[in-house]
C-alpha cells in the first residue's frame, strides 16, 4: 500500500461493497478520521498522482453507444487509491463555467511559465487529459469531430458546452473524487441556450448521462452521489427547463438544489412544488436572503452570491472554494455526558461546565482531523483558476479553503438540558446526581420518566422562546470555539451512526437509538404543526451556524392533493421568515407501510435521506425504519384531518 | 341544553386544544381553537371530547405503558380504568407520564389563545387564512371569543357552528367574526329534535341573523342521518330559499373512534357516501344552479 501508485482493481460487486464500508464507517464513526501517516515528500506524492492520471487517461476502457447524443464513459472497474496519510479531496464543485467558456486550451494559456515548477505538472496533467480525449475520439468515430471540439476549444452551443462538462466528469469520477458536484448549471448555461425544445432535449440526455454508474457514484450509502445541481438564485429559461426534465424522468439522481430568495418567480415555486408532489425529495431550498448575508462573513459578497452546495447542503463557492465542509461530525451529547459525570450545583453551572467540555471536545476532534493532510490532485486543480493562476495544487487550497464541520444530536442535547432544568432545579422532583445514573442505566427501571422525558413540552422544534434561546445558547458556545477558523452547521449524515454509538440521553432516548434529524422535532407528537417547526427554524442564529441547516419534513401525499397550495404557502411564508434550508419528503403513509414489508415491490419508491433521494428499497434497514416512523409521526399529527 | 353549565369567566375559554396549520376550516392556512361544549348530540361527531361543557378526564388504554404511577397517586385506584368512575380527579389523570391518561379541557386565558394565534400572522396573510373557532358549540362562549378577537386585531376570524345557541351569542359575534362556518344537519323539525337534540327553531332564527353577512353553508354527509333522500331535498330547498349558490360537503370519517373509547363512550353507527353516491348530490344541486366541493377529510 505504501507504494501504491495505482491499482485498477474491479471493484467488489456493489451491494456487499457497500455493506462492509457501512459496518467500518459505523464502527470508526464519523468523528474520528484516524489515517497514518508516511513520510514522503510532496513533489514525490505529486509525481505519483500525476502519474496515476496518466494511468487512467492511457488504461481505461472507453465505452461509446454510437447511438448517444453525448459521450460520457466511466470506466467503474477503475479505483485509484488513495494516497495513505492524505485526505481525498471530495465535496467540491469545479469551475465548469470556466472550461466552457475557455476550453482546456483557453486554461492552458492561463499556466504560469516556470520550468520544474508546479505549472509543469498542470501542463502534464492537461496532456494527459488530452491523450485520452484522442483515445476516445479514436474509439468513437461517431462523435470524433465533437471531441476533438471540447473540451479543448471554448463550447459555442448548448450541446458542446454540455459535452464539455460530461467529459471533465467522467475524468473526476474516474480519478476518485466523491460527492463531485454539478454546480450552478442554468447560470453557467444560460448564454449557450437558443432555442427551447432543443435545449429540454439535450438536458434530458445530459441528465441521463450524469445518472448513469449510480453505484459506482455512491459514496457510503447508495444513492449518496454527490452530484448536485444547483438551479436559481437568478432565474432564467433553464432552470425551468432543469426542473421540468427532472420531473418527467422522475430519478433520484442527480439531484437539485433551488436556492430561493425574495425574487423567485411563482412558476419556479410551482414547478418545484410539482417535483416534491412526485415524490423526488427535491428540490431542497436554500434560502439565499439567510445564506448570503451569513457567507459575506467569510467569503467576499461578489463570492457569496455565487455560492453552491457541497454534496448535501454546505454552501461553498464553486470554482473557488477548495473548502472540505464536512471535515468531521460533533456529537454535540458526547461533552453532555462528561458534564453531568459527578455534576452537582446549579443549572447555570451545568451550562458552564457544557460550555467547557464541548470545547475540549471540539479541541480533540479537531485536533485529530488537521493530523489529516489534502491529497494533491493535478486534474481539480485544472478546473480551479485560482489554482492555475496561484501556480498552486487545490491541496493547499483554492481561492478560498474554509473548512467546516457538521454538529448532530442539537435536540437530543436541548431537550435533555430542558427535561434536567424542569425536573431538578423548576420542580425539584429529582436530584441532578440522578440523571446520570438513570442514563448510564439506559432507563432500564425508569421507563415511565422516560416516556415523560419524550413528551417534554415545550421541546426542540417549537417555537417558545425559551427552546430558541437554549439552541443559539448552544449555537453561541460553537460559534466561540470554531467561529473565525470552521463554519459549522446543524445538520449531519450522523444520526444513525453516531446514535448507535451514543449512551441514553435525557430527551428520553436509548442508547444506541438514532439521534434527532436535522433542524427538525425529535418526534413530531400530538398538538405539534408545522407552522411552529418553520416558526422555530426561522430564528435560530444562522449568521454563526450556516454550514447548513436543513428542515426536514415529511408530508402525506393524499393530503397535498387536498391542501397543495397551502403547504406551499407554508414553506414559501417560512422560508420568507428566515428558514435557512428545507427538505420535504411527500409519502403515501399505505405506500410505505407496504414497502417495508416487501421493498423490493416498489422499486420506484424515492425518498430523501441525508442530503440526497435515494431508492427506499436500496436503503439500510436502519434508514428505511426511521423514515417510515417520521412518516408515520407527521401522518398522524399532522392536522390533517382538520 | 347544558348552556347553564358553562362556568367560564369573560377572558378565558374552555378549550381542548388549539391546532396550527389548519386547512380545513375555512380559507387558507388557519389556526383552530376547538372550544369545549356543545348543545347538540350529533351521533356522528368526531370531537366527542367537546361535548360536555367542562373538564372531563380520558384513559387511552393503547398508550398506557402499565407503570402504574397513577395508581401509586391515588388511592381510589386500583387499576388505571378505574378512573372513569372518578372523573372529577383531575390532577390524578394529570400526573400519568405517557400522556394515557389526562383532562380534555383547561381554562385557557385570552392572553395566551391569543398569543398562539397571532404567531403564525404571516402565514394567514400569505394565503387569505385566519383564525377559527369550532367545538364543540363556539358559540356558547361568545365572550371569550370577544376577548380574543379583541386581542388579534386584524387577523381574519371565523366560527364554525351548527347556530343551535343563544340568538344573543349570535348577535354579540355578528359584526366581530368575518365568517361563519354554519354546518346545516337535519332539516325536518322531528328528526332533528330526535337525532341531534337541537330545537330547528333555534337554528333557523339564527340562521336569519346572520344571512346578510358572510357565511358558508357546510353540510355533513352521514348516512343514515343526513344524507337521505328527504333530507337532502329539505336541504336544497333550504338552500334555494335562502339564495345559497355554494357548499361544502364534509365526508365524515371515523377518525374520532379513539376519542370515544377514551371518554369511555361508544361510537354510534354511522357510514360515508359512496364516491357515487356523492357525485348524484352534486347533480342534484348543480340542477339548482348550486356549486359543491366535497371534503373529504
Amino acid at each position: 500500500m505504501k507504494n501504491a501508485v495505482l491499482k485498477i482493481a474491479r471493484r467488489t460487486p456493489f451491494f456487499p461493497y457497500l455493506r462492509a464500508y457501512h459496518t467500518l464507517y459505523r464502527k470508526q464513526g464519523l468523528g474520528c478520521i484516524k489515517t497514518r501517516i508516511i513520510s514522503s515528500s510532496k513533489k514525490d506524492i505529486l509525481e505519483r498522482r500525476l502519474h496515476q492520471l496518466e494511468k487512467v487517461c492511457r488504461d481505461s476502457r472507453i465505452h461509446f453507444n454510437p447511438g448517444d447524443r453525448f459521450f460520457y464513459s466511466i470506466d467503474t472497474g477503475i479505483h485509484v487509491l488513495e494516497t495513505e496519510g492524505y485526505r481525498r479531496l471530495g465535496n467540491l464543485t469545479p469551475d465548469y463555467g470556466l472550461l466552457v467558456e475557455r476550453g482546456l486550451e483557453g486554461i492552458e494559456e492561463m499556466i504560469e511559465d516556470e520550468p520544474g515548477g508546479y505549472p509543469d505538472i498542470l501542463r502534464r496533467a492537461l496532456g494527459a487529459v488530452k491523450l485520452y480525449l484522442e483515445r476516445c475520439a479514436e474509439h468513437s468515430p461517431e462523435i470524433a469531430d465533437k471531441l476533438r471540439r471540447v473540451p479543448l476549444k471554448p463550447a459555442e452551443t448548448l450541446g458542446e458546452a454540455l459535452q464539455s462538462i460530461l467529459f471533465m466528469n467522467s475524468l473526476i469520477w474516474m480519478y476518485g473524487h466523491p460527492l463531485i458536484g454539478l454546480g450552478r448549471l442554468d447560470s453557467i448555461l444560460k448564454e449557450y441556450h437558443e432555442d427551447p425544445e432543443e435545449s429540454r432535449e439535450l438536458i434530458r440526455d445530459f441528465i441521463l448521462s450524469v445518472s448513469s454508474c449510480y453505484e459506482f457514484k455512491s459514496n457510503v450509502l447508495p444513492g449518496d452521489t454527490g452530484q448536485v445541481i444547483v438551479l436559481g438564485g437568478e432565474y432564467n429559461d433553464l432552470t425551468r427547463i432543469f426542473l421540468e426534465v427532472m420531473l418527467e424522468l422522475r430519478i433520484p439522481d442527480p439531484k437539485v438544489v433551488l436556492r430561493v430568495n425574495s425574487r423567485t418567480p411563482d412558476d419556479v415555486w410551482e414547478l418545484s412544488y410539482r417535483c416534491l408532489r412526485e415524490g423526488l425529495g427535491y428540490p431542497l431550498f436554500s434560502n439565499d436572503d439567510v445564506i448570503v448575508d451569513a457567507l459575506s462573513q467569510y467569503y467576499s459578497r461578489s463570492d457569496a452570491l455565487e455560492y453552491a452546495t457541497s454534496a448535501c447542503w454546505e454552501p461553498l463557492i464553486p470554482g473557488r472554494s477548495s473548502d472540505q465542509n464536512n471535515l468531521a461530525n460533533l456529537n454535540l451529547l458526547e461533552p453532555l455526558e462528561d458534564a453531568l459525570h459527578g455534576f452537582r450545583g446549579e443549572f447555570s453551572e451545568l451550562l458552564e461546565r457544557y460550555r467547557q467540555e464541548l470545547h475540549r471536545y471540539i479541541d480533540e476532534v479537531m485536533e485529530n482531523v488537521e493530523s489529516v493532510r489534502n491529497e494533491p490532485s493535478p486534474l481539480l486543480s485544472l478546473l480551479f483558476p485560482d489554482c492555475i493562476r496561484n501556480s498552486r495544487d487545490i491541496c493547499d487550497g483554492a481561492g478560498y479553503s474554509i473548512n467546516g464541520v457538521l454538529t448532530v444530536g442539537m435536540g437530543n442535547l436541548v431537550n435533555s438540558l430542558l427535561n434536567i432544568r424542569r425536573l431538578c432545579y423548576d420542580e425539584k422532583t429529582m436530584d441532578i446526581t440522578e440523571v446520570e445514573e438513570v442514563i448510564r442505566d439506559d432507563f432500564r427501571s425508569a421507563e415511565a420518566l422516560r416516556v415523560g422525558l419524550e413528551l417534554i413540552s415545550p421541546g426542540y422544534g417549537m417555537d417558545e422562546d425559551e427552546v430558541v434561546e437554549l439552541t443559539n445558547t448552544i449555537i453561541q458556545m460553537l460559534h466561540d470555539k470554531l467561529g473565525g477558523r470552521y463554519k459549522f452547521g446543524l445538520s449531519s449524515p450522523g444520526y444513525i451512526t453516531l446514535g448507535e454509538s451514543t449512551g441514553a440521553s435525557f430527551d428520553g432516548r436509548h442508547a444506541g437509538e438514532p439521534l434527532g434529524v436535522h433542524i427538525s422535532p425529535l418526534k413530531f407528537t400530538d398538538g405539534m404543526s408545522y407552522t411552529e417547526v418553520l416558526n422555530f427554524a426561522a430564528a435560530l442564529d444562522y449568521l454563526k451556524a450556516f454550514n447548513g441547516g436543513v428542515v426536514d419534513i415529511m408530508v402525506d401525499r393524499p393530503f397535498l392533493d387536498r391542501a397543495g397550495n397551502e403547504f406551499m404557502a407554508l414553506i414559501r411564508t417560512g422560508l420568507r421568515r428566515g428558514v435557512m434550508q428545507l427538505q420535504v419528503n411527500v409519502l403515501d403513509p399505505e405506500v410505505l407501510l407496504r414497502a417495508r414489508d416487501n421493498p423490493e415491490l416498489y422499486p420506484d419508491l424515492i425518498v430523501r435521506v441525508w442530503g440526497f433521494s435515494a431508492y427506499f428499497r436500496d436503503l439500510p434497514e436502519e434508514y428505511r425504519e426511521l423514515i417510515v416512523r417520521r412518516a408515520l409521526e407527521y401522518s398522524e399529527h399532522g392536522g390533517y384531518s382538520g | 341544553m347544558n348552556t347553564q353549565s358553562m362556568v367560564v369567566t369573560v377572558d378565558e375559554l374552555l378549550i381542548t386544544g388549539i391546532q396550527r396549520f389548519s386547512v380545513h376550516d375555512g380559507p387558507g392556512i388557519r389556526t383552530t381553537v376547538f372550544l369545549k361544549g356543545c348543545t347538540l348530540r350529533c351521533p356522528w361527531c368526531c370531537n366527542p371530547e367537546n361535548i360536555r361543557g367542562e373538564p372531563e378526564v380520558y384513559f387511552k388504554e393503547e398508550k398506557c405503558i402499565g407503570c402504574l404511577e397513577c395508581v401509586k397517586r391515588c388511592s381510589f385506584l386500583d387499576k388505571p380504568r378505574d378512573i372513569f368512575r372518578f372523573p372529577e380527579h383531575h390532577e390524578c389523570a394529570g400526573s400519568c407520564p405517557s400522556a394515557a391518561m389526562g383532562v380534555y379541557g383547561e381554562f385557557t386565558g385570552a392572553d395566551d389563545v391569543a398569543e398562539v394565534i397571532l404567531r403564525d400572522l404571516d402565514y394567514y396573510s400569505s394565503t387569505g387564512g385566519g383564525v377559527t373557532f369550532s367545538g364543540g358549540e363556539p358559540l356558547l362562549q361568545a365572550d371569550g371569543i370577544l376577548s380574543v378577537t379583541r386581542r388579534i386585531g386584524e387577523v381574519p376570524a371565523a366560527v364554525e357552528t351548527s347556530l343551535f345557541a343563544p340568538g344573543e351569542a349570535v348577535e354579540k359575534l355578528k359584526g366581530e367574526v368575518d365568517l361563519f362556518l354554519v354546518d346545516v344537519k337535519i332539516l325536518d323539525d322531528a328528526g332533528c329534535r330526535e337525532v341531534t337534540g337541537g330545537d330547528p327553531e333555534v337554528f333557523r332564527r339564527n340562521f336569519e341573523r346572520i344571512s346578510d353577512g358572510s357565511f358558508t353553508v357546510r353540510f355533513p354527509a352521514v348516512k343514515p342521518y343526513t344524507f337521505n333522500r328527504e333530507n337532502i331535498r329539505a336541504l336544497i330547498r333550504f338552500l334555494r330559499e335562502n339564495m345559497v349558490d355554494h357548499i361544502e360537503v364534509l365526508g365524515i370519517h371515523r377518525l374520532g373512534l379513539e376519542k370515544y373509547r377514551s371518554l369511555n363512550l361508544q361510537m354510534p353507527d354511522f357510514s360515508a357516501p359512496d364516491d357515487a353516491e356523492i357525485k348524484k348530490l352534486k347533480w342534484l344541486l348543480e340542477k339548482e344552479s348550486i356549486g359543491m366541493n366535497y371534503l373529504k377529510i
